[in-house]
């Protein structure tokens, strides 16, 4: 057999992290095979619903639509749909593999994205699927909100009360589902969302076992449903017939009168776990690849015995939708330095030392450094600004990292590929010039004060010292609050159960209290499992109220309500040492960096908005990347995962930076005659993409520019050009007699596409809702349209952040003048995966 | 209202929480998937809310003897593992609930009939004080008998004849107020054309060592079972139809005595099945012109897993069977275990636990129903009466002796 060039790449799934992989990979020299069952690309995300009630709720589904529209579009990447692998050899030059469509490929690297199955409710029998048609999984509540279906069961009822039971075929030992599946509280807090925002008045209780609330989208939409949706902890194992039959009956405890109480549902959910896909044994033998005791590859880098083998997204381990890309993306990285591929055309990563392209890391403390490493160690020169380079002796002496601990940096400015960071640094003022700026700035931990005044509990980094470097001198007896001041962070909650099991193995009695207990990663739950078997004591509350602390002689002494127990028996808990992890909070000088780097904050003032368009690592900015707990919740392992992420943006950043001539031309353009110098678009331009040249004139960075329109549509000198979508273009662009939908070409085009549209509609795709002001709605009209209708994507999902604001602004502006109503002159939301919706709301035209 | 102190020297801590195995009660992940599926569902009644079963075993993974004791829930439970079959961390409830009643400061809640009848069987050997010349003189009293109906002078209900096949193991009922009963299975016994025998020096299969969770009495009433079998060098012991019974000697019982006894254990209604199998026993359903409902006891089911013997047997020995809803593993207990039916004064308890069982038998639909447990059988009965339901309530194995195909004389 002889080498192929370019290398081949097989990859098998389309989900996500299939399809981020082949993303990536097709800016590279790499003849790259999608191999994918099913007729389509997508997985589960291509089918998942959208959830966005009146926001986007950030899950990340309706990415997958234009993902597969690009993997069709991509030159170097071959779809292989409603295909399977008959067989896998490999050989000294790599593998060969057979297809059943009659193919034969030779490849170099196999990427395994075999996704992953929902349990089957119906092996727990006692929740009666199937057989009582008002309970179904979140899987088939998502097929009915896909299809516009959910009236099948709770069209009936005026206030439906729905009941949704968590960790359905999870965090179960007896099923050998060990694990929290990561996803599936999330995803039941999203449905919830959605159903009462299409059943206003629906009552929605949730029975959890610990509600995972981890992340930053979580946190935003946990805490605004809270009010609103009944959560219950104690996740009820049976459901049972009413005697009417209409109703369902679930058994749960009534904590006041000491006894059970039964309760009645319109419709149950169950919110089923992630278990292994299917045909993983299928999977398993054509790679000779060995499962973990829950039936995923645990594997991510090659494995030893399978070099050349790589396995991303929930093939690996249970994972929502962004964090598969991610890992898609990571693999595909991995495969590229692994192969060397080369980019399609000329990059910054050419071999001459001066085109190694330059990242500049901007901190304050330990999170930039090991991410200035990392990111020195993939062979970029590194410049690690603010934050002292931290010793790591498990690491190697970085080659080509610069520090400046002291930089106090003041401005970024330029774009991807080109940027310029001023900083000071002992009196001097420095320049650095780089292609990509890594945001790694560290959160603000706020001590909680048990108040004690000096005395106070000391923060779980103290506790870690001590439990690390001396276990024995430890107090006789240990307690640890969990969520005492507000959600628990997943990077403390994990360590402190380290911590207070070297405090146990070293003989002390210690003491968990928590409210809900995180259990991020597959692995989480065993480790809340060991703590227990190791004879630490867990205890449940209900609120902060409920433990009362008090100064002892030699400690504290406290009275917990304890949750699970009959309320008439408070616990009383004596310990030497009160442990109450800090609050992970956003640091005062966020709004600062935000706006150094002109972003912005999410709503708890962390780094970085939740515009799932720029998650989990990216900005509006092109190359301008967040990275550790200053902008989402993460622990080490993240990271580390997020720095390689990035690093795999910048790999296709330069790949497009550098594509044969002058970057694409974004079709917009200032005109200098006409400016009137006012800098509202450099101002308004969410993408960074306005740059003041040495005539301090504002213009428009191709490279950075997004083709958005919204500094054209806000120019008020009218001096911003467009060829495509110039003002006069609109009166063109209508029919007569038609209702126009000007539809953004990301979320409602992709949507409206797979809609079939009536008769009377005619379609223009536009680049962003932003385009859409007033004038040009007006200018349709004019030209001959009966009407005009705006989609974008709702609130949040924007990828210039607020083009359906804008458009809907232009719209209520439009109905101030006289004899223009909705009837005329409409807006409305989509997302690219939900043509069942355009449908309906298109078919009322 | 008194502070509950986590007790780490608590006893019922150490007897509970086996470290290092797999039931280990301070797992329990309090995900409270238990207190959705308790037999008392959301009944309760005047001084007995019924168990919470979540609380049980986090105030015994706490170390709260006392307040466990106090709580009033011990004794309301019924021992029907419901809970436990859902259970992520395979808690077992019934070893939770029988090492808590074993504490010392438990004993004054231990029923005065269960007190007399754990005394006497522990002396007599039988819970209903039968003395060996009573029983000697039953058992021969009904032994002629049976040799008249059988029309066989061979046919006979022996007594501790050595070198016999099987062992049969009565409920005390058999042996008073149902002798029928015992004439019934000997009729299984002759038709299986093997040898078998009764033993005088034990003659109960029940061990109500069981419900007190007292591991010293389950041993000596086990040992009073296993140690004269053993002597009778008997094949196989063969239990009446008793749901603790067989979970104790089929199952605990190595645990209880620490060895592997000399001889097979196995119940009537699944020695029948093999021998109906193997062709040797013949059945005429029509005797029973109607289908029939099965009801799982807990004890068999959920805790021996045995499942499919009686539905086979009772297949054959009437027009079908009727699967209640739910059933097997999820079967709702019949509302008279843990103890309640040995206890005298449970009688309006049993009918608050007994409810959804009533509703089942109702919704099931025939006006008849079987089980392969003798307190089940008695329960059941009750509900039905109590309930008006005119369900007709059997065993398994004594229909199987009225459908029985017999050629009476001697050498069929
Ligand atoms: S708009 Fe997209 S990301 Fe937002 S909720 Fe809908 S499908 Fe999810
Ligand atoms: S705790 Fe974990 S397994 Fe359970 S529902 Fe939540 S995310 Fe899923
Ligand atoms: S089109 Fe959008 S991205 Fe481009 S310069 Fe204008 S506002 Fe910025
Ligand atoms: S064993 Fe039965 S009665 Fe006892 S707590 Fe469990 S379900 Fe309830
Ligand atoms: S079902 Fe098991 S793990 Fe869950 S609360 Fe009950 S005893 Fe604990």
């Amino acid at each position: 057999m002889t080498e192929t060039h370019p290398p081949g790449v097989l990859i098998i799934g389309g989900g996500v992290a299939g399809m981020a992989a082949a993303r990536l990979l097709s800016g590279f020299e790499a003849a790259v095979h999608i191999v994918e069952k099913q007729e389509r690309l997508g997985g589960h995300a291509g089918r998942w619903a959208c959830m966005a009630t009146d926001a986007c709720l950030q899950c990340g589904a309706c990415l997958s639509m234009e993902m597969a529209d690009h993997a069709i579009a991509a030159d170097r990447v071959t779809l292989h749909l409603g295909t399977r692998i008959l067989k896998i050899h490999r050989n000294e030059n790599g593998f060969a593999v057979d297809l059943d469509n009659g193919l034969s490929l030779l490849v170099k690297k196999i990427i395994a994205a075999t996704g992953f199955s929902p349990f089957d409710a119906t092996r727990i029998s006692s929740y009666h699927i199937g057989e009582f048609p008002n309970v179904i999984t979140t899987a088939e509540l998502n097929d009915r909100l896909k299809g516009e279906r959910s009236d099948d069961i709770l069209g009936k009822h005026p206030a439906p009360e729905i009941a949704f039971i968590q960790c359905v075929g999870s965090r179960n030992r007896k099923i050998g589902a060990d694990y929290c599946s990561q996803v599936c509280c999330k995803i039941s807090m999203r449905h919830a969302s959605k159903l009462l925002h299409l059943y206003p008045e629906a009552k929605i209780t949730i029975f959890y076992m610990d509600l995972q609330v981890i992340g930053k989208e979580v946190r935003d939409f946990y805490d605004r449903l809270s009010g609103s949706v009944e959560l219950v902890q104690g996740v009820p194992a049976e459901i049972l017939a009413d005697e009417q039959g209409e109703k369902l009956g679930i058994v749960t405890e009534d904590r006041g009168k000491r006894a059970r109480k039964a309760r009645r549902f319109d419709m149950a959910v169950l919110s089923v776990g992630m278990r292994p896909a299917e045909a993983m044994e299928e999977t398993a033998g054509l790679l000779d690849l060995s499962p973990n005791s829950w039936g995923f590859f645990n594997t991510s880098g090659a494995p030893p015995h399978a070099p050349d083998i790589h396995v991303a997204g929930c093939a690996r381990t249970p994972g929502d939708i962004l964090s598969s890309m991610q890992d898609g993306r990571l693999v595909a990285s991995r495969v590229i330095r692994d192969l060397e591929l080369a980019p399609v055309s000329n990059d910054l990563h050419g071999d001459s030392e001066k085109n190694v392209p330059a990242v500049a890391v901007l901190g304050d403390g330990p999170q930039a450094s090991r991410v200035a490493r990392l990111v020195a160690a993939d062979g970029y020169r590194a410049w690690l600004l603010g934050a002292p380079l931290q010793a790591d002796p498990a690491a190697d002496e970085p080659v080509g990292l610069s520090v400046e601990p002291n930089a106090d940096v003041y401005e970024v400015s330029g774009t991807a590929g080109n940027f310029t960071v001023g900083y000071t640094a002992g009196g001097r003022r420095e320049r650095l010039f780089c292609a990509a700026v890594i945001a790694a700035f560290e959160p603000h931990h706020a001590g909680i004060d048990a108040g004690f005044g000096s005395e106070k509990a000391v923060s779980s980094e103290v506790f870690s010292a001590m439990a690390k470097e001396n276990p024995e001198n430890l107090p006789d007896s240990v307690a640890i609050i969990f969520d005492y001041a507000g959600h628990e962070n997943k990077a403390l909650a994990r360590t402190a159960l380290e911590d207070a099991l070297r405090a146990k193995v070293a003989g002390k009695t210690v003491y968990v209290i928590a409210r809900k207990m995180l259990v991020h990663k597959a692995d989480g739950q065993r480790l809340f499992d060991r703590v227990k078997k190791e004879g630490i004591y867990f205890l449940r509350y209900e609120d902060a109220s409920g433990i009362n602390i008090e100064k002892t002689a030699d400690g504290f002494g406290l009275t917990v309500a304890e949750a699970t127990i009959p309320t008439d028996h408070p616990v009383r808990v004596e310990c030497g040492l009160l442990v109450i992890p800090p609050q992970v909070m956003a640091s005062p000088d966020f709004p600062d960096k935000a706006r150094l780097l002109r972003q912005r904050l999410d709503r708890e003032g962390f780094l970085q908005s939740p515009n799932v368009r720029h998650r989990l690592t990216r900005s509006t900015r092109r190359g301008v990347f967040f990275a550790g707990s200053g902008h989402d919740e993460t622990d080490v392992d993240d990271l580390r995962a997020e720095t390689e992420d990035i690093l795999a943006h910048i790999r296709a950043l330069s790949v497009k930076m550098s594509a044969a001539g002058p970057p694409a031309d974004p079709g917009v353009a200032i005109n200098e005659r006409m400016c009137a110098k006012c800098l509202t678009c450099y101002r308004i331009c969410p993408h960074g993409a306005i740059v003041l040249n040495d005539k301090m004139m504002p213009q428009i960075d191709p490279a950075a520019c997004f083709s958005c329109h919204l500094c054209m549509a806000n120019c008020p000198a009218h001096a911003i050009d467009s060829e495509a979508f110039a003002n006069n273009a609109f009166a063109e662009m209508a029919k007569k007699d038609k209702t126009v939908l000007f539809a953004c070409e990301r979320s409602a085009y992709l949507a409206a596409e797979e809609a079939s549209l009536p008769e009377a509609v005619q379609m223009v795709s536009i680049p962003c809702a932003c385009r859409m002001n007033v004038d040009v709605m007006l200018k349709a009209l004019l030209g001959g349209a009966s009407r005009v209708i705006v989609a974008g994507c709702h609130d949040g999902n924007c990828r210039s952040m607020d083009g359906a604001r804008e458009a809907a602004l232009g719209v209520r502006q439009a109905h101030r003048i006289p004899g223009m109503d909705e009837s005329r002159v409409s807006f409305f939301s989509a997302a690219a995966n939900e043509a069942s919706r355009i449908r309906r709301i298109l078919s009322k035209t | 209202m008194e502070n509950a102190v986590i007790n780490k020297e608590s006893k019922l801590f150490k007897l509970s929480n086996r470290l290092m195995s797999d039931d280990n009660i301070s797992e329990c992940l309090t995900c409270g998937a238990c207190n959705s599926r308790c037999t008392w569902f959301d009944e309760q009644l005047e001084g007995h809310r019924g168990p919470l079963p979540r609380q049980i075993v986090r105030m015994a993974a706490m170390g709260m003897d006392r307040g466990l004791v106090d709580s009033g829930m011990l004794w309301d439970c019924l021992l029907c593992n419901r809970c436990t079959e859902v259970c992520p961390m395979d808690i077992t409830m019934d070893v939770v609930v029988r090492k808590a009643r074993s504490l010392d400061i438990a004993d004054g809640l231990i029923s005065h009939d269960m007190k007399k009848g754990i005394k006497t069987r522990l002396e007599l050997g039988d819970v209903n004080g039968l003395t060996k010349e009573e029983f000697v003189e039953t058992v021969e009293w009904v032994s002629e008998e049976f040799t008249d109906d059988m029309d066989d002078p061979e046919a006979e209900i022996a007594y501790d004849k050595k070198g016999a096949k099987f062992l049969y193991l009565p409920n005390p009922r058999e042996l008073g107020l149902n002798l029928l009963h015992l004439t019934a299975m000997g009729k299984l016994f002759y038709a299986m054309k093997e040898t078998w025998t009764l033993s005088s020096a034990h003659t109960d299969v029940t061990n109500w060592g069981y419900f007190v969770g007292k591991d010293d009495i389950m041993r000596k009433m086990a040992l009073m079972v296993v140690e004269p079998a053993e002597e009778l060098g008997i094949e196989a012991l063969v239990l009446s139809e008793c749901g603790h019974g067989y979970h104790v000697l089929k199952v605990l019982l190595e645990d209880i005595i620490g060895r592997k006894p000399k001889f097979e254990v196995t119940s009537i209604p699944e020695l029948v099945l093999d021998y109906a199998k193997k062709g040797v026993l013949k059945f005429d359903p029509s005797v029973h012109p109607y289908k029939t409902a099965y009801h799982d006891p807990c004890n068999i089911a959920r805790k021996s897993g045995v499942y499919d013997a009686p539905r086979e047997l009772l297949a054959m020995v009437c027009e079908g069977v009727v699967e209640l809803s739910p059933n097997r593993e999820d079967a709702l207990c019949c509302g008279g275990g843990g103890g309640m039916l040995q206890d005298s004064e449970s009688t309006n308890i049993r009918m608050v636990t007994g409810k959804r069982k009533a509703e089942q038998m109702k919704a099931a639909g025939p006006p008849n129903i079987a089980t392969a447990c003798l307190s089940c059988h008695r329960q059941l009965g009750e509900l039905s009466k109590h309930y008006e339901l005119g369900v007709r309530v059997d065993t398994v194995a004594s229909m199987a002796s009225e459908a029985l195909v017999i050629n009476t004389g001697a050498s069929g």
